[in-house]
């Protein structure tokens, strides 16, 4: 806008800012070059001029134009900025009928603010029962007990000592008071600590709590003992369920509740403890009467004598106080693996009593006494007399399932007295079904083009 | 296992395919043969060893093998040989001896405990509480039935009737007030692990497992028998049905959620129920 005006009297040359209407003068802009920014405040809607109506004689020069008699620099700028209107700020929005709500005006540009309107409650429903409580009058905050939704207005609010503003809070909603519950470290794996706590609704309104209860999926019901009236309830969480608390709200009894969940482990990598004997013939009788008594295999799977190297009893005081969950894999798996070694050695009576060679006999191909001694490691991996390397055999089919088999319930056995046989019973029987089958299927290694005799009179 | 082609061999085609010019014995002369020694009471030694297996395959066979089972005596050999023919043949007169032995207090006690163990494979043909003597002889005091993969046992003229399973249940749970401490424990591990095998078997008696309200929604189940049971629960068709283990005379206390009668079942079938109580639990 060019330079300043003379610093002399009447300031001539100087730049005069005015609003439209001519009711507000802006400050006379400063003649001094160094002179800090200067504000004036023009109540919208409203035109800004500036104009120089202050003549300096001769400061064109002549009338010809020629000679001037000054020589001037400088520049100064001009903001005009839109502000923000006068607000009405609510301590809170939601509130409990008859809930005390303080409110303050604010204006985000100056704190020259004067009340001269009175402070009126609108109602948004069909009663007006809010009063205003306090003093009011002439001052920039309120209270109300409010009683309805609605919200506040007030006019008259002179900002600046020459803008006059009116405002309007943000509507004042009335809602029931609830006990709220969030519960931090729902989700987590099996075994993580659980953090719930109680809370009110609106969250201004004061709050006591009375007790806690948790409710697993299962039925089984957890009743806090001590400390009921802390606001936060946090244990070790091993099943699903739902927190419950018990409290007052604003006066009035309320009961929260959260679900909580927990997620499984993963278990896959974990392995059932396994014990492996291979007793040779065992009490195998050395005639055998039928093929089947070449080899037998025992299997068991029972639950582990030494729970306290695999579970965990809760004793916390939290949720799931007094309930168990698992550390570990809760079975195990012994397995005899028999080989009757003594039946299929050469000149055993088993031996002598088959043919000299592969013999047929009408349609029937009998096996001859070579294959007697070809049988002891076929047996043993039809055992399993090695089970890592045998996955095909009675044992290693019957460990392999139980160890696919046993991790996913095991992990998830969880709870008020948690009952393994359920979970280790159809296992046990699965993994046995699948290693006997194998008899039948084609992972049974011993597939032979003859058959053997039985018929011990062929030794008289 | 099994041999892909498997046959039975006929014992006098063979002999006389083999041994053409030979004066061969009959059949039934090597039963009668069999049988004379076996009754003589010899064991398992020597050249007429092969007897003992072919005695299996005789008409008389359980006969023979039931009058060895009551006329036993406390020799390794003896007791090694009836578990031998106890893979090889099931007969329901075999089954008989070993269950009367079983119950004879006079009998030396690692019979009746070898009777016992080779009952087991009549309950089930693949249970196996072990296979040679003594298994039973210091028993776990809980514990499972395993499973014997390769069993082939032949079946007798007399194969094992459809009730014995049951009688083999109920000697087991007789058998637990057994005077003999060695028999009384062998049984009360049977009786438990046969329980779990086939809780249906058990037929539990009145009293036997009991639900009452303790107070609020609190209840407890007694078991009043000498095994570990477990047992269900069910109070809602929203809930799960729960299961427990609940010890030989021992109890569980559980709090419930809602406000349904609380049913007690074990093997599905129901015991009995009990309602929410009147007083507040404190």
């Amino acid at each position: 806008m060019g330079p300043a005006g003379f610093n002399a009297s009447n300031h001539p040359y100087n730049l005069v800012i005015y609003s439209g209407n001519g009711t507000g003068l802006i400050p006379t802009s400063p003649s001094d070059g160094g002179a800090t920014t200067v504000t004036g405040y023009v109540q919208g809607p409203a035109s800004i001029y500036a104009d120089r109506p202050t003549i300096l004689n001769y400061a064109c020069g002549d009338s010809t134009g020629n000679n001037p008699a000054y020589a001037v620099s400088g520049s100064q700028t001009i903001t005009a900025e839109a502000l923000d209107s006068a607000h009405i700020v609510p301590d809170k929005q939601d509130v409990v009928s008859g809930d005390t709500v303080t409110f303050t005006v604010q204006v985000s540009w100056s704190n020259n603010i004067h009340v001269f309107g009175a402070w009126r409650w609108v109602s948004d429903t069909t009663t007006n029962n809010t009063t205003w409580t306090g003093q009011c009058w002439q001052s920039t905050s309120c209270k109300a007990v409010v009683r309805e939704r609605g919200h506040a207005e007030l006019d008259q609010i002179l900002v600046e000592g020459n803008i006059t503003l009116a405002a309007r809070s943000l509507v004042i909603a009335v809602v029931p008071p609830q006990l709220l519950v969030d519960c931090a470290g729902s989700g987590s794996p099996r075994g993580s600590t659980v953090t719930c706590h109680a809370r009110p609704y609106p969250s201004s309104e004061s709050f006591s709590v009375s007790g806690w209860t948790f409710t697993s999926t299962a039925g089984d019901v957890v009743t806090r003992t001590a400390n009921q009236s802390d606001s936060t309830w946090a244990g070790t969480l091993v099943v699903d369920g739902r927190i419950d608390v018990t409290g007052v709200v604003a006066g009035q009894g309320k009961a929260g509740t959260a679900n909580v969940t927990v997620t499984p482990r993963d278990w896959s990598g974990k392995a059932v403890r396994s014990t492996h004997a291979t007793p040779g013939a065992d009490v195998l009788p050395v005639r055998p009467d039928s093929f089947s008594q070449l080899g037998r295999t025992s299997m068991w799977m029972l639950v582990r004598p030494d729970p306290q190297n695999y579970a965990v009893v809760i004793t916390d005081g939290g949720p799931n106080d007094s309930f168990t969950y698992m550390t570990d894999i809760p079975f195990e798996t012994f397995d005899t693996a028999r080989v009757n070694y003594p039946a299929m050695a050469q000149g055993s009576d088993w031996y002598a009593i088959q043919y000299a060679q592969d013999t047929q006999v009408g349609g029937t191909t009998y096996c001859g006494q070579g294959r007697v001694l070809t049988l002891p490691p076929l047996v043993e991996a039809h055992e399993g007399t090695d089970p890592p390397s045998e996955p095909n055999s009675h044992v290693g089919i019957y460990v392999n399932d139980v160890n696919r088999l046993a991790p996913e319930p095991s992990e998830a056995l969880a709870g008020k007295n948690p009952n393994p046989e359920p979970v280790r019973a159809p296992i046990d029987n699965a993994a046995f079904a699948d290693s006997r089958a194998m008899d039948t299927d084609s992972r049974n290694n011993i597939v032979l083009p003859c058959v053997f005799i039985y018929d011990y009179s062929r030794l008289h | 296992m099994r041999n892909g082609l498997q046959v039975t061999v006929l014992v006098s085609t063979l002999l006389c395919a083999r041994r053409a010019a030979a004066q061969k014995p009959t059949s039934e002369q090597i039963c009668a043969e069999a049988i004379r020694i076996i009754n003589a009471g010899a064991t398992d030694t020597g050249r007429s060893g092969w007897l003992f297996t072919q005695i299996v395959r005789c008409a008389e066979g359980p006969n023979v093998i039931a009058a060895r089972w009551r006329a036993a005596h406390d020799r390794s050999e003896d007791l090694k040989q009836l578990l031998i023919w106890n893979q090889q043949l099931r007969d329901q007169r075999i089954a008989e001896a070993a269950i009367g032995v079983a119950r004879d207090a006079s009998r030396p006690i690692p019979v009746r405990l070898t009777a016992l163990q080779a009952l087991v494979t009549y309950f089930d043909p693949s249970a196996s509480v072990g296979l040679g003597p003594g298994a039973l002889d210091n028993p776990p005091p809980t514990g499972s039935l395993g499973h014997d993969a390769d069993v082939g046992a032949r079946l007798g003229s007399e194969p094992p009737a459809p009730d014995l399973p049951d009688r083999i249940y109920r000697l087991n749970r007789d058998l637990v007030n057994d005077a003999t401490p060695a028999v009384a424990r062998a049984a009360r591990y049977l009786w438990q692990a046969l329980t779990d095998a086939r809780p249906k078997a058990a037929a539990l008696g009145p009293g036997s497992l009991v639900i009452s309200n303790v107070c609020g929604r609190k209840f407890r189940v007694d078991n009043r028998t000498g095994i570990d049971l477990s047992v269900e629960v069910a109070w809602s068709a929203k809930a799960p049905q729960r299961q427990h283990r609940i010890p030989a005379g021992g109890s569980l206390d559980m709090t419930l959620a809602g406000t349904d009668t609380v049913r007690l079942l074990f093997a599905g079938h129901e015991l009995g129920a009990a309602v929410t109580g009147s007083t507040t639990c404190r």
